[in-house]
């Protein structure tokens, strides 16, 4: 685990590698939530694939999950995978 | 007197055009029935604004007044058959940006409440405005209905979309205090943790 973002460079190589990320959002204003980074759009940068337990799959910016997820969430924890 | 859609800005519509010009082109879409199509198939219909209400706003019970306004969304169809959803957010308050787009669960679950809104909006002598309150730190999303015309918001109809809590049944219609009071409950079994405890929340 880290208790901070992962760069979208680090994304990019855990994808490839086969590894997706786990990750924590805390909601502005109490509560959390955790999600999975599962893809990245090749070549073009600032855009990702996330699979979340309760809102599905989304394609999303990569400044939007660090800072503004759901309109409410901060990217706060990374957990790394083993593939 | 009928569901009012109302326009939204246009630097909303042209982030999201942009977006969604990028991923259709590549084929990139998360959402399988986004995937397949060519950019002119993708249409942006059925605009609402998303207000959001953060777990202590919630708590207290403060639903209109405390709900703030975060952002654009959109159902996408292909071919009139609704596939996924997209939203525009906004920038330091003003400028709209791309957010996402999404294909779970609440897609489906919007097209069921607003049908349950226009039926609503149908038989109610108001116009009745649409829009989106959304609390992620309880996993509610729920369609809005208020009457621009009207003194307040404080007569405001909700229409939680699905999956709800289940405290909430999808696609019922709530009056606000009714709506306020549930969600109030909801928001109050939420356990307090500081915001730097990693152990979440829900």
């Amino acid at each position: 685990m880290d208790g901070s973002t992962a760069a979208f460079q680090s994304v990019d190589d855990e994808i490839d590698a086969g590894r997706p990320l786990g990750i924590r959002v805390a909601w502005s204003g109490g509560g959390a939530h955790f999600l999975a980074i599962i893809g990245y759009l090749e070549d073009v940068e600032n855009y990702v694939a996330v699979d979340d337990p309760i809102y599905g799959k989304s394609d999303l910016t990569y400044d939007t999950l660090g800072t503004n997820y759901q309109g409410s969430g901060t990217w706060t924890h990374t957990y790394y995978t083993q593939a | 007197m009928g569901l009012l859609i109302p326009d939204p800005p246009k630097d909303s519509l042209a982030a999201l055009r942009d977006s969604l010009s990028v991923l259709a082109g590549r084929g990139s879409f998360s959402a399988g029935g986004l995937r397949e199509a060519r950019p002119e198939q993708i249409s942006a219909t059925i605009p609402h604004q998303v207000f959001n209400l953060t777990l202590n706003d919630a708590r207290l019970g403060d639903v209109v007044k405390a709900a703030r306004p975060v952002g654009w969304r959109y159902l996408l169809a292909v071919d009139d058959r609704v596939v996924a959803s997209a939203e525009t957010q906004s920038l330091d308050g003003e400028r709209q940006v791309f957010s996402h787009v999404n294909a779970g669960p609440f897609v489906g679950g919007t097209v069921e409440a607003l049908a349950a809104a226009e039926r609503v909006a149908g038989a109610d002598k108001r116009g009745l405005e649409l829009r989106l309150l959304n609390v992620p730190a309880v996993y509610l999303m729920s369609v809005w209905l208020r009457d621009p015309q009207g003194p307040s918001d404080a007569e405001s109809l909700f229409i939680p979309v699905a999956p709800a809590p289940s405290v909430f049944k999808p696609s019922q219609v709530y009056e606000g205090e009714e709506f306020a009071a549930l969600l109030s409950e909801l928001a109050r079994a939420i356990p307090e943790l500081d915001s730097d405890d990693a152990r979440g929340g829900v």
